[in-house]
């Protein structure tokens, strides 16, 4: 589903040139959950930025789907995103302003549906969560884990083939953190790739694969770990 | 999508209450003061447009160059032009004059003054006013017949049919019983005519007075074309300087041919350009001014320009609240140009919230407004054209306002965002609102300049020494007719018993009186390359001595030299010598300097019209100081000073140590004793002259209050951005202070940080205020001088008010304690 040929990112100030990607070789298959672990600073959300098309590599190809996207102008990229990724953050990232059904619904308001159809697509997430309870109420009402589960309700309401998750437990406790991998991990069992970025090894667990990232590069001793 | 849009710009609004409440209030105040300058706009510019066929009307101007002295421009004509139009343009369909008379109406025991216009029987066919009763195309059919406008008709027959009503009236030249044969419709306020009475123009009836109708030097009546539907005007225009070759007389002077054609232009003016594009003396009332309309306009802009850079200023300053969202939205597939209208949604959003409390605040103003201008401006449900404009008003607010926000809203990269947990976007923004800043405030400093001296220049015109005291000078007027002249001295003696009262004369103009009667003189056994233009006064003896004008040489006229005495016809005046008093301004016609020289000399002068122009001998007795019977405007005519009683039209009382009221009261009962078939018309000089300049007062406190709207404008907008700077900067303030800086210190800093901007924009005020109100004030012969202390002033104030702004956000962050500040990360 995923190809990544060489790829790299350079950051470039006006004196300092910094690798955050040197020539990755990685690929993702459809249905794989895949982890990426390492250090702060290795680069893991660089590479979830690029593989989400929130940024652009430096050099090097990226497949999405058999698709080279590079070239693709803002749009476009918008348009891929918009139907196949979802993205869960550490920070939740839920808008203030908006309540928890307004928030979940922004993920279809790019999509041209009808306002009913919006509304019931957003009302069976909140039911699949478990946060219909909380329809009306705004992220700061919440506790962390019931915002994280908005946001996963968020990232899962359009039907994305690709979920890219960022420490999606890291602002959580355990018992919070465990509703939010067994979320994803029956998201992947109903067929929906996921490629998490983690610092935890238990969270690790839960991927089919892990990818291990250092100053940049995939570790070499990449290996399948048993679900 | 558009709920979705509209709840989140919602929230936003309440969310952040202060930056709402700046924006919704900058953009109501400037809004609404932009709706009331275009009422006013538009209306200036409707003028005459609603007369039917006024595209192809035209109306008769003059303009005389007179050597050593301005143009003489009037927007009236000479008598005989209407007929020679007719006859030598075929593509004149008809034409028309209007003779406006000071009548006296009496109606059972009550007399009024009135103005009645009389006119060619074709006036509505070229004028085709609507009509309230009456058969418009046979009103006026004889010198009985007489329309007049509603508004009369309700005076004089209360709720009473008009029509068949009969109403005596007294002009210069009789009296005549008229019959209302119809009513017209009260004209609108947008027109230059003022019409109450019309009746009919009968040429014969002029004989006595030859330069109202037949003389081609005089002008003394409107003249209205209307022209055939495939006219040329261009053409028209083209064939004038043949037309007054043809028709304008020649005279001889002192030896000397002289052609009126070579001083003086006849043009046609459009009915629409009449109230805006076209000066001069004799119009039925004041015309506009395409300065005024042209500056309002200015305002208007440069309000709502202040306005908006609040908008932008705020929404980009307060960008990175809103990065999240902008982040969050790309990520969900929004495209930049969703985003962009989106943004610029909320903008117009705003504008239009703006616009619905503007349009209240303009229907709680209009009152004081239409006061103010003296306007029946109004604010109505079937406006289109207001619908129109105010919908405009609020695309315009929003896209200039919400234009670049938008832009620089939806550049934003999500992956920078998202990652970082909200803050830090990225602030390059802050150099476009220093930039905007400095506009803001260089608009409002030139505002603030330019209205001071606009007050100033009004205030030095108004208080100017006129060269004669106006205090407890009281004019009577309308001594020029039968009744009050037959009875002359009578008047003047008890006049003169009235306690109180310690003098009174009489003169044949008054102060204020937009008038010019001059003649031409020229100096015996010198003969002059141009012809010498002097204005006529005539007065009483006394008149040098009651007006307090000083007498530089010489003698004032008085009663016991009998040659100071000029009655009597041309022909008796040419057969012997006279004796005048010349101003001092006169005495450059004479090419001296030095009053004494100037006494005993000898000039000829014209006397009598055309047809019987003489020529006589007059020797100059006393020069006077110059005096101003007009506002400061113009400059100062040459005057020579004659005793002519029979020209008399006003009475002056000096009144002193004395109630006023109670004196004025007391000649209105010696009036009506003595002429009590004419009304008693009575105005303090000093009222009068003020008067003059109430309009001008009027737009002077109008201009100020706009340009006090756009400092208070830019000031909120800088007290938001202030409140940003100050949350933004706790950070760097709170390490300052734990590095040792005292709360002087920085209060010192952001005061400097906020007054850069003010003083940079001085730069951009301080030079183009001084152009433009140098060329303004040239306009006028007396000025004051354009201070560099003003500017300053200007400058040192917005300073004063920018800081006094910011000063509760510096106070506060500054005594902060530094250990709040950098908790936060």
């Amino acid at each position: 589903m995923l190809t990544l040929e060489n790829l790299s990112k350079v950051y470039r100030t006006d004196e300092v040139e910094t690798a955050a990607l040197n020539a990755i070789n990685a690929r993702v298959d459809e249905g794989e959950f895949v982890a990426v672990m390492g250090p702060s600073g290795c680069g893991k959300s660089t590479l979830l930025n690029i593989l989400g098309m929130l940024d652009s590599p430096t050099s090097g190809a990226y497949r999405f789907k058999g698709e080279d996207i590079a070239g693709h102008g803002e749009a476009e990229l918008a348009d891929l995103r918009k139907r196949h990724i979802g993205f869960i953050f550490q920070s939740f990232n839920l808008i203030d302003e908006l309540t928890v059904a307004e928030n979940i619904e922004l993920a279809l308001l790019y999509h041209g549906l009808p306002a009913s159809e919006r509304r019931a697509r957003v009302a069976a997430v909140m039911d699949k969560v478990g946060i219909a309870h909380r329809a009306n109420h705004l992220p700061s009402q919440l506790s962390g884990g019931q915002q994280q589960r908005v946001a996963v309700a968020r990232a899962v309401v359009a039907g994305p083939s690709l979920i890219l998750a960022d420490e999606p437990t890291g602002n959580l406790d355990s018992q919070h953190g465990a509703e939010v991998m067994a979320m994803l991990k029956a998201l992947n069992k109903e067929g929906t790739t996921i490629v998490m970025v983690t610092h935890s090894a238990s969270d690790a667990g839960h991927a089919g694969r892990v990818i291990a990232m250092l100053d940049g590069q995939v570790v070499p001793s990449t290996h399948a770990v048993a679900a | 999508m558009l709920h979705n849009y509209l709840t989140i710009a919602l929230r936003n609004l309440l969310k952040n209450k202060l930056y709402a409440a700046i924006n919704i209030f900058g953009l109501t105040v400037g809004l609404a003061a932009c709706l009331m300058i275009l009422l006013f706009v538009r209306e200036e510019l409707s003028f005459d447009r609603w007369v039917p066929d006024a595209e192809r009307i035209y109306r008769l101007h003059t303009r005389f160059d007179i050597p050593n002295r301005l143009p003489l421009l009037a927007v009236a004509a000479p008598g005989p032009a209407k007929p020679a139009l007719e006859k030598d343009f075929a593509e004149i369909e008809a034409a028309v004059r209007l003779v406006d008379q000071r009548a006296v109406v009496k109606r059972g025991s009550d007399v009024f003054f009135e103005e009645v216009v009389l006119a060619d029987a074709n006036v509505f066919d070229v004028l085709s006013l609507p009509f309230a009763a009456g058969e418009r195309s046979a009103a006026l059919v004889d010198a009985s017949s007489l329309v007049l406008s509603e508004a009369m008709a309700k005076k004089y027959f209360g709720d009473a049919p008009a029509v068949g009503q009969v109403l005596t009236i007294t002009f210069s030249f009789g009296t005549r019983d008229m019959r209302v044969t119809g009513v017209f419709k009260d004209l609108p306020s947008n027109t230059h005519l003022k019409l109450d009475f019309i009746g009919h123009l009968i040429e014969a009836e002029f004989d006595q007075r030859p330069w109202v109708l037949k003389s081609w030097t005089s002008i003394n009546t409107s003249t209205y074309v209307k022209l055939k539907t495939d006219a040329d005007i261009a053409a028209i225009r083209r064939a004038m300087p043949a037309f007054e070759e043809r028709h304008l007389p020649g005279f001889n002077i002192g030896g000397r041919d002289l052609k009126a054609a070579d001083f003086m232009e006849l043009s046609l003016v459009a009915l629409p350009d009449l109230h805006l594009k076209s000066r001069g003396t004799g119009g039925f009332k004041p015309a506009g001014d395409a300065t005024v309309v042209a500056t309002f306009s200015a305002v208007a802009l440069l309000i709502l320009l202040i306005a908006c850079i609040n908008f932008t200023n705020l929404a980009t300053a307060r960008a990175s609240l809103r990065a999240r969202e902008v982040a969050l939205r790309k990520v969900l597939g929004a495209h930049r140009r969703q985003l962009i209208v989106q943004f610029l949604g909320e903008s117009l959003l705003l504008a239009a919230i703006a616009l619905v409390l503007a349009v209240g605040v303009v229907a709680a103003a209009l009152p004081v407004y239409n006061q103010l201008l003296g306007r029946e401006l109004a604010l109505t449900v079937g406006d289109g054209g207001l619908w129109a404009g105010m919908l405009g008003l609020v695309v315009l607010v929003g896209v200039v306002g919400g234009f670049y926000p938008a832009l620089y809203l939806s550049r934003f990269a999500p992956a920078r965002i998202l990652k970082a947990n909200r803050s830090s976007a990225a602030t390059s923004s802050g150099r476009l609102r220093g930039v905007l800043v400095v506009v803001q405030f260089a608009v409002s400093i030139g505002l603030m300049i330019c209205t001071a001296v606009v007050y100033g220049q009004t205030r030095y015109l108004r208080n100017m020494d006129l060269g004669f005291n106006t205090s407890g000078l009281l004019t009577i007027s309308g001594l020029g007719r039968d009744a009050a002249r037959n009875v002359g001295d009578a008047l003047r003696a008890e006049l003169a018993r009235i306690p109180g009262v310690t003098g009174v004369t009489r003169a044949g103009e008054e102060p204020g009186d937009q008038d010019e009667n001059n003649t031409l003189i020229e100096i015996p056994g010198q003969i002059s390359d141009q012809p010498l233009v002097v204005g006529v006064s005539s007065v009483d003896y006394d008149f040098f001595s009651v007006m307090e004008i000083p007498i530089l040489a010489g003698r004032p006229l008085s009663k016991d030299f009998p040659a100071d005495d000029f009655d009597g016809s041309p022909d008796e005046l040419a057969a012997r010598n006279g004796n005048v008093v010349l101003s001092r301004g006169a005495l450059k016609l004479l090419g001296l300097t030095d009053p004494s020289e100037a006494v005993g000399r000898e000039l000829r002068m014209s006397v009598g019209g055309e047809g019987n122009r003489k020529q006589m001998t007059v020797t100059v007795v006393g020069v006077a100081e110059n005096v101003r019977y007009d506002s400061g405007r113009a400059e100062i005519r040459p005057m020579l000073y004659q005793v002519r009683p029979r020209t008399f039209d006003y009475v002056f009382l000096r009144v002193r140590n004395a109630d006023p009221a109670r004196v004025q009261d007391e000649a209105a009962r010696v009036w009506r004793e003595l002429v009590p078939e004419q009304p008693f018309v009575a105005d303090f000089v000093a009222t009068k002259l003020a008067a003059q300049f109430d309009s001008e007062a009027a737009r002077g406190t109008l201009f100020a209050a706009f340009a006090g709207l756009a400092v208070v404008i830019a000031c909120l907008g800088l007290y938001g951005l202030a409140s940003f700077t100050a949350e933004r900067r706790t950070k760097e303030i709170g390490m300052r202070k734990v590095l040792g800086a005292r709360v002087r210190d920085i209060v010192r800093l952001l005061a400097w940080d906020f007054s850069k901007p003010v003083l940079a924009a001085n730069l951009i005020a301080w030079p183009a205020a001084w152009a433009l109100m140098r060329d303004w004030l040239n306009g006028f012969e007396s000025r004051i001088d354009l201070s560099p202390l003003l500017f300053l002033v200007a400058g040192s104030l917005a300073l004063a008010i920018a800081l006094a702004t910011v000063a509760v956000h510096t106070a506060r962050v500054a005594r902060a304690n530094p250990i709040h500040a950098l908790r936060y990360e």
